[in-house]
Formats: structure tokens, C-alpha cells, sequence
């Protein structure tokens, strides 16, 4: 188990909002972890800024010993909550897209799990339904061969039997050498399958612990104490 | 990569290209397919006459269509849900704009081949013949009048125009990456601010006109009505400098926006 | 093969018992192979890890093993397992007779409305 991420003093500034203040967070390999927070509390621009979407206005971070740049990008794997598949492409041509830029594509690994689904890859992506869409996109994502998975809100918006789909994807494709961060507030469907949490609070860091630790401290599910602390 | 990124720009750019090219070359076949039957009845008339009219449109249509190609793809790759794929591919900023501008101008040199084809098709034949002669001639003249200066011209001539063309999309891409810098209305800021730089270029090149009348040019414009094969030289050197400074101003300004300003909604 | 699990306490301990459970039941025999840490993962809907530290602890209390490239198998002596069987029932038994005796029936009450409930 090896330090992947690493933030030092990482803060965001958009005008006069400070969405990000003074994180410091280590993530190591080999585990899943869940960045919990309601809307506006810093995850989504914690999240671009991993992905090179956004430069932080102070402080760092490196994946892998690389700032945000086109080495992270060949390791980082992000599935954004909303939908980017709205092209004119069939379901082939993007996982040949996927193929041709990124080294870790297994595209034998896609075409299984789009076939488990009944997804023809000749079908056009515009014609998918919207439930479809986003298994697609997570497909291509977690066939990935990635260091560090970085999943925005997988399960919202899916329903219930598409949410276990989700997890047991993202259960299959363990691997020691990687780690998922999965952002959600939909936490009760996904705490089971997460090593530690994250809870973020107006772009501040308020717990950073294994579930196990959470349960046993508290007596309570990570569902039960998110609610305590983010209380309205 | 980067040879990964031009094989997707093509196939992207491809398909609404080849489908007005077509509709043009097609055009072109049916209005020398008509002439075979040239009469002077109405009928024959309006057919002709509207098969060149919408031939005419089309070369429009073709070549700023590719400009709408080429810009709409930069702002709708780069900026809109699809900018979260394309954001995160192991590539630089620079090379997707290089990408994009390069594919963009190869098209639009393509068009340009597309149409001096289709024009060849309409005019088939004794028109051609006829075209092609009055062509010859005039370069001839052109050749005794200038002589060896005239390979430079056509040289000169080619290297303005393909630097135009870099620039013509890099416009409409920095307005694009400048309108990013706003939160709201980014596509509305964008348009304003291209209006905002046409005036300003006017206002440019006016000024700069007026300069040309104050008696310090007076020697200038002597000299260049003396010279003109000079002058005509200088002129087109000049254009190719200002376009390629241009250009080379509005790719920073585009890379900068998009590795540090970034923000997708 | 569904896994009862209480979010509210650690999952760790409790994939523990259930596993130890089913062994003291005969679900599994000694010396058979277990199902694997990614099966009890997907069956669970548990992180892996946690399977991984489950099987690891049950290694320590001596009810399984492992071998390198293979797997966790039971051990041959399921003794603990059986003791952590019977001490779930005891308390099982302790909490119904509890709850029970809450809505006033008492331990002999109790006993008979069981054999009543049976017929």
C-alpha cells in the first residue's frame, strides 16, 4: 500500500466564494473511498481539480508523484455525474476512442459487460435510453486499467437494480494497485463497499476514517452519522 | 496521440463535410447534365437558371460551412459535457487546438479543391476550353509584365492565404475560449466579444489608413508607385507577418484560457 | 446465500460469525475450500478488503487457512466455530426471551406459548 494521492494545503478560490480550504488529504492504494458532502461543499471542484479540470488557486496535488497533467491523465479514470455521450457515435466508436487514448483500455473487458447488458455495439449512443447511457459510461471507465478511479455520483439517478449492477462493477474490478474515490450522497446504498470516508464541509475536511472505525466509534452507520453531522 | 486526435477530428469533421460537398458536386453533374438539352425555351431557362442559382448558393454553403463546421466542433468538444471526455485525455492543450485548427484549414483547403472541381463539372466542355484559354492568356500577361517575379507572387500568394485561413478559425476559437472567462451567458459573451474585436479592427485599420496620408508616407507612396512590382511584394509580405503575428496572439491567448481558466459547467 | 449485515456495527466481525456460522452448521466441511474473498465481496456487496480482513482474522482465531495461490479452506478443528454457533444462539435466545418479557410474558409463559406456537 503506497501513498497515491497527495494534497497539501490545496485551496480554491472562485471570486468570493472559498469552495476549497486548505486540504490536505492522503489516499493510498488498494482501497475504495467515499468523498461524502452535500451540494456545494467542495467535491465536484475537488474532483476537477484531480482531473486537471480546474487549477487550485493555492496548494497542490499529486497523483502518483505527477501534478494534474497529461501523465496523471493516462492513470486517472473519471466517470462525471453528468453525461458526455451525447455525440453522434456508436457504442464501437467510442470504445475504439477509448482504446486509441488510453494505454489501460481493455476493450475485451467493455464489449463483456456491454454484451451482459444486451447493449449491441452497433446501437447508436443518441438512441440509449438514459439508464443505459450511464452504464456505458461506467463501463468505459472501469475497463480501464486505471491507478485511481474517480467516480462522480454513479448511482444517482439509476435505479435500485442498476445500483447494485454499479457495485458489483466496482466490486469485480478491485485491484490492490488502484483506488476508487466515489463521490455520492446517496450514502446507504454504497457505505458496505467503502474502506474509508471522507465527509467535506464548505470545502473543509470535518472526518477523514475507516467505516469499521465510524461503526464501532459511534454505533452508528455512516448513513446515520452523515446525517448528524451535515444536519440543516 | 496526437496522431489518435487527428484520426477522430477527420472522422468527426467528415461527416456533415461530405455531405455538402456532395450535394455541390452533385449540383454541379445535374447543371452539366441539363446543358445537353439547351434550348431557348422557358422552360429550359428556369431550370438552368435555377440549377446555377443553387449552385451558387452552395459554394456559399460549402465554404462557410466549414467554417461553421470547424468552429462549432472547437466550442462543442471543448466546452460543452463532451469537454469533460475530452479534458481528460493525455493530451495537451496545445495539441487539441493545434488539432482542431490544422484538421479545420485542411478541410477548408479541401472545399476550396472541392469547388474549383465542381466548377470544371458545371462548365465541361467548350466553356471549360474557353475558361482555361482566357486563364492562359492572362497569366501570360501578367508573366511578360512581371517576369520571374511573378513564381514569388503565387508563392506569396499561397502562404497569405493558407495563414488567412489559420487565423480566420483562431478568431472564432479565442472568442470562444475568452467567452469561457465569464460565468453565465459564456456563449452570448462570446459574440459580443467578436463584434467587440471586428470594431476594433476596423477602428485599427481606419487609423492606420489615415496615417498613410500624412507626409512622412509621402515618400513611401512615392516609392511604392514607382516600384509597384515592389510594392505588390512588400504588401503581401506584410499581410503574411500580421496574419502570422495574429495568429500566433490569438493560440496563446486560446492555450492559456483552456490549461488555466478552465471551468466546464 | 444471503449475508445478514448490520450497517450500524462493523462488518469486519460480523462477516466473521456469519462465516463461522456456516461452518459450524456444515455448510462447509473442514479441510474444503471456501468461497473466495471476491465471491463473499459481490454476494455481500462488501468491500473486498473487508472480506480480506474477515478471512485473515478467522485465521488468527484458527477456524481457517490459507494457501498461497489457492485459497482459504476450514481448518480441522471447527471447535471455535461451533463455540462462536452456540454462543449466537445464547444470545439470540437472551434477547427473545427479553424482548419477551417486555410485552409481560414470563420464562415459564414463555416456554409454553413456544410449544403452542409449534403445533
Amino acid at each position: 500500500m503506497s501513498t497515491l494521492l497527495h494534497c497539501e494545503n490545496l485551496s480554491k478560490r472562485y471570486a468570493n466564494v472559498l469552495a476549497l480550504n486548505n486540504v490536505n488529504l492522503d489516499l493510498e492504494s488498494g482501497k475504495i473511498v467515499g468523498l461524502l458532502g452535500p451540494n456545494g461543499s467542495g467535491k465536484t471542484t475537488f474532483i476537477k481539480i484531480l482531473n486537471g479540470l480546474l487549477t487550485p488557486t493555492y496548494g497542490k496535488v499529486t497523483i502518483d508523484g505527477n501534478e494534474p497533467g497529461v501523465e496523471t491523465k493516462k492513470i486517472v479514470a473519471y466517470l462525471p455525474d453528468n453525461s458526455y455521450l451525447n455525440t453522434w457515435m456508436r457504442v464501437e466508436q467510442i470504445v475504439d476512442y477509448f482504446k486509441d487514448f488510453y494505454e489501460d483500455f481493455r476493450p475485451e473487458l467493455a464489449y463483456e459487460m456491454l454484451e451482459r447488458l444486451g447493449i449491441s455495439p452497433k446501437m447508436k449512443l443518441k438512441t440509449l435510453s438514459k439508464g443505459n447511457k450511464e452504464k456505458v459510461c461506467l463501463i468505459l471507465v472501469m475497463s480501464r486499467n486505471a491507478r485511481l478511479y474517480v467516480l462522480d455520483e454513479p448511482i444517482a439517478g439509476v435505479d435500485p437494480a442498476a445500483r447494485d449492477y454499479v457495485i458489483s462493477t466496482i466490486i469485480n474490478n478491485y485491484n490492490p494497485d488502484a483506488t476508487v474515490l466515489i463521490s455520492t450522497h446517496l450514502i446507504s446504498d454504497i457505505e458496505q463497499v467503502l474502506d474509508d470516508v471522507i465527509f467535506i464541509k464548505d470545502g473543509n475536511i470535518v472526518l477523514h476514517q475507516t467505516v469499521d472505525e465510524i461503526r464501532a466509534e459511534h454505533q452508528k452507520s455512516v448513513d446515520e452519522l452523515f446525517r448528524e453531522v451535515f444536519k440543516w | 496521440m496526437v496522431k489518435k486526435l487527428f484520426k477522430h477530428e477527420i472522422l468527426a469533421f467528415w461527416r456533415g463535410w461530405s455531405l455538402i460537398q456532395i450535394a455541390l458536386l452533385a449540383t454541379a453533374l445535374f447543371g452539366r447534365f441539363i446543358q445537353l438539352f439547351e434550348n431557348n425555351t422557358a422552360v429550359y431557362d428556369i431550370v438552368f437558371g435555377s440549377t446555377t442559382f443553387a449552385y451558387s448558393i452552395l459554394i456559399m454553403v460549402a465554404f462557410v460551412g466549414t467554417l461553421f463546421s470547424g468552429v462549432t466542433r472547437f466550442y462543442k468538444n471543448l466546452f460543452t459535457s463532451e469537454g469533460y471526455l475530452t479534458h481528460t485525455l493525455p493530451v495537451t492543450a496545445t495539441q487539441h487546438i493545434m488539432v482542431k485548427l490544422v484538421t479545420a484549414v485542411l478541410f477548408q483547403i479541401a472545399t476550396l479543391f472541392v469547388v474549383l472541381a465542381s466548377a470544371c463539372i458545371i462548365t465541361a466542355g467548350d466553356v471549360l476550353v474557353e475558361v482555361v484559354k482566357a486563364i492562359g492568356y492572362l497569366i501570360g500577361e501578367i508573366y511578360e509584365y512581371t517576369g520571374a517575379h511573378m513564381v514569388l507572387y503565387i508563392v506569396e500568394i499561397i502562404v497569405v492565404t493558407i495563414v488567412s485561413l489559420f487565423s480566420s478559425f483562431l478568431v472564432y476559437y479565442t472568442c470562444i475560449c475568452l467567452g469561457q472567462l465569464s460565468k453565465k451567458n459564456r456563449v452570448l459573451v462570446s459574440v459580443g466579444i467578436y463584434f467587440g474585436m471586428s470594431m476594433v479592427g476596423q477602428v485599427v485599420s481606419t487609423v492606420l489608413m489615415t496615417f498613410t496620408t500624412f507626409p512622412v508616407f509621402e515618400d513611401i507612396v512615392m516609392y511604392f508607385t514607382d516600384h509597384p512590382i515592389t510594392a505588390i511584394h512588400i504588401s503581401l509580405c506584410l499581410g503574411i507577418v500580421i496574419t502570422l503575428i495574429l495568429s500566433i496572439v490569438f493560440f496563446i491567448i486560446c492555450r492559456m484560457v483552456m490549461k488555466k481558466k478552465l471551468n466546464l459547467e | 446465500m444471503d449475508w445478514i449485515l448490520d450497517k450500524k456495527k462493523p462488518i469486519c466481525p460480523q462477516l466473521c460469525e456469519q462465516i463461522c456460522v456456516r461452518i459450524a452448521k456444515g455448510e462447509f466441511e473442514p479441510n474444503q475450500k471456501l468461497l473466495s474473498v471476491r465471491d463473499v465481496a459481490l454476494t455481500a456487496g462488501v468491500n473486498p478488503n473487508t472480506v480480506q480482513r474477515s478471512f485473515e482474522d478467522l485465521e488468527r482465531m484458527g477456524i481457517v487457512y490459507s494457501i498461497r495461490g489457492s485459497g482459504w479452506y476450514v481448518s480441522e478443528d471447527i471447535t471455535f466455530a461451533k463455540d462462536t454457533l452456540e454462543r449466537m444462539l445464547q444470545e439470540k435466545t437472551t434477547a427473545y426471551f427479553a424482548d419477551m418479557n417486555l410485552l409481560g410474558m414470563q420464562n415459564d409463559e414463555i416456554k409454553n406459548y413456544v410449544k403452542e406456537w409449534e403445533q
